[in-house]
């Protein structure tokens, strides 16, 4: 088990991308904390050590996707209307992007993540098919085919 | 462009103070404050178990130590030991028939009032004694208020009925010497009393005899002298 110190370390290093990740797959303020907790949790219990940051950051990635996808597939949720489901995106981002959240928020749910970790986190479809435990060929079409999506919400040229 | 405002939209998404802080005080309610509550838990138990061993072990020891010998000495010889709780820890009988009837009494763990007077009533029931019968009861302590306290009580509950009854409260040392030699503390002083007349009394001849005969030779010797 994990001590305090580094539990609060990670919390404060990896709060913004599970809150970046869990925008990108849920829509309400009580079920992101929920994924805060379970992600955490996992952390302070999670034995195995990390390579380095880089590694320590992927795993928090695939522990947050995973929670997000449990989450999703949960009883409780698939059972209930949510009021915040109309709500896309939260209040506390910048007016200025919101037609680019728009665009990437609304892509189907399996461009979202790849669209997020490859133009955002940066990761390679390689990194990202191990990440989300799919075959690399799989993750150049559904990034492929995002772009097409994006272009045709955002116009320009630069998807390439 | 549109790049580069994908990856500005996100940067403008953080995480605010209040969410971080309630993840970490769920952690720290789950887990840390869990785990020193448990650890304070553990702790307390181990100190209230081992609390708990020490007094069961002082309440057996103090259960299982003699505190006072009281022997009911006649025809027949039979000596019980008392604990601090007053219940009897331990009955001796120095023949085969005495032997017997301590086993069918059932005197353990009952209160030395009561086990004192069943063994009276069965040795009377018996015919081993009757009122005339000397009847020697010695009751051994090195607790002398204890010791004189019982002693009076015991002398007046049965001088009524035994016209010849002899109560004393013998040396404490006399226990272990008598326990050698296989005799009630009761005889065991008669023993050391006859010595004083009869300097070559042997205690093995002293054994033999029953205590009745016994003073009724150191009366003769004492008139005599």
């Amino acid at each position: 088990m994990r001590s305090e110190q580094e539990t609060n370390r990670a919390i404060e290093l990896y709060s913004d991308t599970v809150k970046r990740i869990c925008m990108v797959y849920l829509k309400n303020q009580f079920d992101t904390e929920d994924i805060f907790q379970t992600v955490f949790m996992k952390y302070v219990l999670y034995d195995g050590k990390f390579e380095d940051e880089k590694h320590e950051k992927a795993w928090i990635i695939t522990v947050t996707i995973n929670a997000c996808k449990d989450f999703l597939r949960s009883f409780f949720r698939k059972n209930s209307v949510s009021l915040d489901e109309a709500i896309l995106i939260e209040t506390d981002t910048k007016e200025d992007y919101s037609e680019v959240f728009q665009a990437v928020l609304s892509l189907p749910k399996k461009y979202k993540d790849v669209v997020y970790l490859f133009y955002y986190e940066e990761y390679t479809a390689v990194e990202i098919a191990t990440m989300l435990n799919k075959n690399v060929n799989t993750i150049y079409t559904l990034l492929s085919r995002a772009r097409s999506l994006l272009k045709e919400k955002l116009g320009g040229d630069d998807f390439e | 462009m549109t790049l580069n405002k994908i990856k500005k939209a996100f940067d403008t998404i953080h995480a605010k103070e209040e969410l971080k802080e309630k993840t970490r005080q769920y952690i720290y309610d789950n887990v840390y404050n869990k785990k020193h509550s448990f650890n304070k838990n553990k702790s307390n138990r181990l100190v209230l178990a081992l609390a708990t061993v020490l007094i069961m072990f002082i309440t057996i020891s103090t259960y299982i130590t003699p505190v006072m010998a009281i022997s009911i000495d006649s025809q027949s010889s039979i000596q019980f030991e008392v604990n601090k709780f007053n219940r009897v820890i331990s009955v001796s009988a120095y023949d085969d028939n005495t032997n017997k009837l301590i086993q069918s009494l059932n005197l353990k763990h009952s209160n030395y009032e009561d086990a004192l007077d069943l063994i009276i009533n069965e040795l009377e029931s018996k015919n081993i004694i009757d009122e005339d019968t000397y009847v020697n009861i010695s009751i051994s302590t090195k607790d002398n208020k204890m010791g004189n306290k019982v002693l009076n009580e015991v002398e007046n509950k049965y001088k009524e009925h035994y016209k010849n009854l002899n109560c004393n409260n013998p040396d404490a040392s006399y226990q272990n010497e008598a326990k050698k030699h296989n005799m009630s503390i009761g005889k065991y002083q008669e023993y050391k009393n006859s010595q004083q007349n009869n300097p070559n009394l042997s205690i093995e001849e002293f054994k033999n005899s029953c205590i009745d005969q016994c003073e009724h030779k150191n009366q003769q010797k004492g008139k005599n002298k």
